[in-house]
């Protein structure tokens, strides 16, 4: 059993750092884009697949997500746009704060569903008030099987923009270094539907996100610097103390 | 209603978005319980290691445990999605 680490650094090697300052996972594709860019130019989509379809498709994961409002709500999911093709979610997480537990959101997606599914969706990590592309404030970080800690959270060479290199996202089978991993092996297992996609950065961006930390730094010729960050950690290994 | 006698609950299993009620018996592994849910849903055929169980707070659940050595207790609801591997 793991002993407490409420006071400690959490287990995850937590990231107290702006997402713009993570390095690319050392097994994934560098990161070559700056995750703060500037937005993209948004080029059309060429219709692949009628927008009836696509729409409708989109209409029902909607219905579904009403189904489930309740429990999502309970889960920091909090459905902030929809419209014909799109989907705004925002993921809030309770952060100990002293002795307060202050919700904040700690990652906003827009998910576009054009051409699906023939097209995986394409997620673009946004401000929660304007919904313009902004980095999010923290990292992806999940632990795989063998133990280690991957952040997902990468520059994408082609948009510019901080992704989610996961299986099921259009950005991920995208990436030329995915181009052996196509969407049409994934479509069938659901992965590119909302609640799969929602459960996916829920898990890395808000679920394990714990509380504030707060570093400062002094060095010769830089001057006195205040860091105060989200920290992530292992929730499962926390055990709060008696 | 839990049935004491035989040792089932129902459950509410959201599966990749899709709310589905079920009846397990508590004694049984999970494993088991996810079989009949992807044949249910129409998802027949595929391996149960290709999904993975969660509760509503997101621990991940052991297939091959019982609910009851879970803590799994009537009415509570679970979430079974596609695993999604290492990603990066």
């Amino acid at each position: 059993m793991a002993e407490a680490r409420l006071g400690a650094p959490p287990d995850l090697a937590l990231a107290t750092r702006a997402a713009a300052d993570l390095p690319a996972s050392p097994t994934g594709p560098p990161a070559t884009a700056s995750l703060k860019s500037t937005p993209p130019e948004i080029t059309p989509a060429p219709l692949l697949v009628p927008l009836v379809v696509s729409q409708a498709k989109l209409d029902a994961e909607l219905a579904d997500w009403r189904a489930n409002e309740d429990l999502y709500r309970r889960r920091g999911w909090l459905l902030l746009h929809s419209d014909a093709l799109q989907v705004n979610v925002g993921f809030v997480a309770k952060v100990a704060v002293g002795d307060m537990q202050l919700p904040v959101v700690t990652a906003a997606i827009a998910l576009r569903y054009d051409n699906y599914d023939l097209w995986p969706p394409s997620l673009t990590f946004i401000d929660p008030l304007t919904g313009v592309p902004a980095a999010p404030p923290v990292a992806a970080l999940d632990r795989i099987d063998n133990g280690e800690v991957r952040n997902v959270l990468l520059g994408h060479p082609t948009t510019r923009q901080p992704f989610l290199c996961l299986p099921g996202l259009r950005e991920y089978h995208e990436h030329p270094q995915h181009s052996g991993d196509d969407w049409l092996l994934h479509r069938n297992l659901g992965e590119g539907r909302l609640a799969v996609v929602c459960d996916r950065v829920w898990r890395r961006m808000a679920r394990n996100v714990m509380g504030l930390q707060v570093s400062i730094q002094s060095l010769p010729g830089l001057g006195t610097q205040l860091v105060i960050a989200l920290a992530q950690g292992d929730v499962d290994t926390v055990i709060a103390p008696a | 209603m839990a049935d004491h006698k035989v040792g089932h609950i129902n459950l509410v299993v959201v599966v990749s978005g899709v709310p589905r009620a079920e009846r397990v018996e508590l004694g049984a592994p999970l494993s088991h319980l996810v079989k009949d849910v992807l044949k249910e849903s129409g998802d027949q055929g595929r391996h149960e290691d290709d999904f993975e169980l969660r509760t509503e707070d997101g621990r991940q659940l052991n297939l091959e445990r019982s609910g009851r050595e879970e803590g799994i207790h009537e009415g509570q609801t679970l979430f079974l999605n596609p695993r999604d591997g290492a990603g990066g």
